[in-house]
């Protein structure tokens, strides 16, 4: 092949947007013979999927009852609770079906104010090795939005997700829908997918679209050396929705929500990570950082015994943290983690319509007007006896100007079965 | 604006394209897991394989991060030679799901486990977590047999050319040459370790049970109390005491393992600490799979003369 036909045919395909077969002048054809005839599989799970479940205990001692973020509406993220206490109970369920889709499937199992709640965190099918880079998700899962979204409960390095996730997911950002993810054929790493979906969940709401969100990231990586290794990413989220109530409401009398908005966020995110000879077993360090900027508008409206008031809603946003975990020795670790996130919120054209409400009743309630910046320093240890198990002594400080309070934190997570790989 | 945004993306596209079709040229990528395999490829493949090793013989293969680097190779290669019987099991099935790879799946020929093709020693009956990192496939660091490798090599070298079939025949010349060359360099081990045969030994992990088998030394004992979980101080000091009266000839880790509690029970026991290359680079004289069987038997030929 020579340079000339070469490059009108890239260019060919390049226009016509063929982004995801690029021209591979591969000189092997797939080969169609099956193999060979002595392989004995060594799967050890034969054909009953790999089942795995995560439990996890705690003591938490803590004053804070809500984790109220003055300047951010309430999207259902909660401390954890005072006492012993349980978290989530995590069943993991996967399998490859056949030779081309991956099964996966996640239920929590929670108990919330007295009540015991299952949640289908995820349950999705994926397909396997579909060629030229290109895999494809459908079904529920959690977003692959920024570091910390995808991880599970079980396996995030502190016993909450950051300050940020909490101020603008709820917690995690999760849908039903479907994602492509497109790895570039390319030396150094390089990741591009979209992710298509209902759009529900905290930042979006209810909404009549047929896409209620789009989410889009992009992520690029390497080694520098043998011992550091990173990985650089970037996502933006968009949604809209008809209304979106507090997830909490401070007077059971008063309901407030926004109507008729639309949630913007844009993020970038960072992982280093280090370990002498690239041998984490003995010691590793690990640095992650990452960055949400979140632009919002909608209807504030706050509904009052049957009649409502309402104001334009026009939110800016951000949020970061950044942890450092190192271990110091096999089984030990230790880590720190610095949170903060910041709201610049306005709310004009004030409408009291048939209420008795004043502009600034409708303000308080939103809980939107706030020239506080929350912060969050949590500091903690763990040992991890073997692989499956782990307990960790945690001490966060939180303080959104408002509130300022501490919580030690001393938990348990173990993994009983099958436990799958974790991702970098 | 619309415009120039689409010309950039569609230059930088074409030149991604361009970039990738130029560099694959005729010979094929290979994602060895471990260095023995990268060493054996290269053997069997010579300038027809383009090796990517994974991993060195200073990290330990049960516990290797997917970095984002991984994938990328993964992305492309024609073939992963690994290990198996579980032994990249926190790591490999990340690398080849998310990797979009068809010719590296698990049904597919570009994907090689190389203990599946030889019996494997320690096949657990009873499978518990309590029990350590175990392996329900038997022990998977089926490298350092000569015997085994053989086979496996032949298994390679056919898969070979199965994938690259326009090669087949430079594989099959290149197996026959290292097949003579290796069963040669065999038999001189053999001879050479043969004061080796009843010698006993202490292991920090089972990576050398093959070498052992081969051998005829006996292992005594482990540092690891239980396999994956590192020694504690009341494992050794049981170690110490079992071992006061018949010290074994030698105490081995590889590598990638701390020298430390070796080290101690050396002391203890007076029998020599002992760090064995385990794979290609893990010693400075161990640039290939000859030379990692020529400094291993050297070693402890230092202890046994």
């Amino acid at each position: 092949m020579n340079t000339h036909t070469l490059s009108v045919a890239t260019l060919t395909l390049a226009t016509s947007l063929a982004l995801l077969h690029p021209a591979h002048a591969d000189v092997l054809s797939s080969p169609t013979s099956a193999r060979s005839a002595q392989t004995v599989s060594t799967s050890s799970t034969n054909f009953n999927p790999a089942i795995s479940l995560i439990l996890d205990g705690r003591y938490v001692a803590t004053n804070l009852d809500e984790l109220e973020l003055p300047g951010f509406q309430a999207g259902g993220a909660e401390p954890p609770a005072d006492g012993f206490g349980l978290g989530e109970s995590e069943l993991s369920i996967s399998a490859n079906v056949d030779d081309k889709i991956f099964g996966w499937f996640t239920l929590a199992i929670e108990e919330e104010d007295g009540e015991t709640k299952t949640e289908i965190e995820e349950a999705y099918i994926e397909s396997l090795g579909l060629g030229s880079g290109l895999t494809l998700r459908g079904g529920r899962f959690y977003s692959h939005l920024g570091y910390e979204n995808p991880v599970h409960d079980h396996a995030l390095d502190f016993t909450d997700r950051a300050l940020v996730y909490s101020a603008m997911f709820g917690g995690n950002l999760l849908g039903d829908g479907v994602q492509a993810r497109w790895i570039a054929p390319t030396e150094f790493f390089l990741e591009l997918g979209v992710e298509l979906t209902d759009g529900e969940d905290f930042p979006g709401s209810a909404n009549d679209n047929s896409i209620g969100s789009t989410i889009m990231f992009a992520r690029t990586g390497g080694d520098f050396g043998v011992s550091h290794a990173w990985r650089l990413g970037t996502s933006h989220f968009s949604a809209d929705f008809d209304d979106r109530p507090n997830a909490e409401q401070a007077d059971p009398n008063i309901a407030f929500s926004i109507a008729d908005g639309s949630s913007d966020i844009f993020g970038i995110d960072f992982v280093y990570k280090w370990a002498p000879n690239g041998n984490p077993t003995q010691r590793n360090f690990k640095l992650a950082a990452e960055y949400f900027l979140r632009d919002e508008d909608g209807i504030a409206t706050l509904n009052d015994g049957g009649n409502t008031a309402t104001a334009n809603y026009d939110g800016d946003q951000y949020g970061f943290y950044i942890q450092a975990l190192y271990q110091w020795r096999p089984q030990w670790r230790a880590g720190l983690r610095y949170d903060q996130i910041s709201s610049d919120n306005r709310l004009t054209g004030f409408d009291g319509g048939a209420t008795t409400q004043t502009f600034a009743g409708l303000a308080d309630e939103s809980g939107l007007i706030s020239d506080e910046d929350p912060t969050r320093w949590t500091a903690s240890v763990d040992f991890s006896p073997s692989e499956f198990s782990r307990f960790r002594l945690q001490y966060s400080q939180f303080d959104s100007g408002q509130v300022n309070e501490d919580t030690l934190i001393l938990q348990y997570i173990v993994s009983l079965g099958a436990h799958p790989a974790h991702s970098f | 604006m619309v415009t120039v945004i689409q010309r950039i993306i569609v230059t930088v596209i074409a030149g991604l394209l361009a970039f990738t079709s130029f560099s694959a040229q005729a010979k094929i990528r290979v994602f060895a897991c471990e260095p023995e395999w990268g060493s054996l490829i290269e053997e069997l493949a010579g300038d027809q394989a383009k090796v990517f090793v994974a991993t060195t013989a200073q990290q330990d293969p049960h516990h290797i991060e997917a970095r984002p680097s991984l994938i990328a190779k993964m992305r492309r290669a024609d073939i992963a030679v690994c290990s198996g019987a579980e032994l990249e099991t926190g790591w490999l099935p990340l690398l080849l799901r998310s990797s979009g790879n068809k010719k590296v799946q698990i049904n597919q020929p570009g994907y090689f486990e190389a203990a599946s093709f030889v019996n494997r020693l320690e096949i657990p009956t009873v499978i518990d977590r309590s029990l350590g990192d175990i392996h329900a496939s038997g022990n998977p660091h089926v490298h350092l047999d000569p015997h085994r490798l053989l086979i496996i090599a032949a298994a390679l070298s056919k898969r070979l050319g199965e994938i690259d079939s326009g090669a087949a025949n430079h594989y099959q010349q290149r197996y026959d040459d290292f097949s003579k060359r290796w069963q040669a360099a065999t038999e001189q081990w053999q001879q050479r370790a043969a004061s080796l045969r009843g010698a006993e030994a202490i292991v920090h992990h089972r990576d050398w049970s093959y070498l052992f088998s081969w051998l005829g030394i006996k292992e005594v004992a482990q540092l690891e109390p239980k396999p994956g979980v590192p020694p504690s101080a009341a494992h050794l000091a049981k170690l110490k005491q079992q071992l006061a009266n018949s010290p074994p000839q030698f105490i081995i880790y590889g590598p990638h393992q701390s020298a430390k509690a070796a080290n101690w029970l050396a002391k203890q026991t007076g029998s020599p600490a002992l760090q064995l290359p385990y794979t290609v680079g893990g010693d400075k004289q161990a640039n290939d799979l000859f030379s990692l069987f020529d400094v291993t038997l050297n070693k402890l030929l230092t202890t046994i003369p």
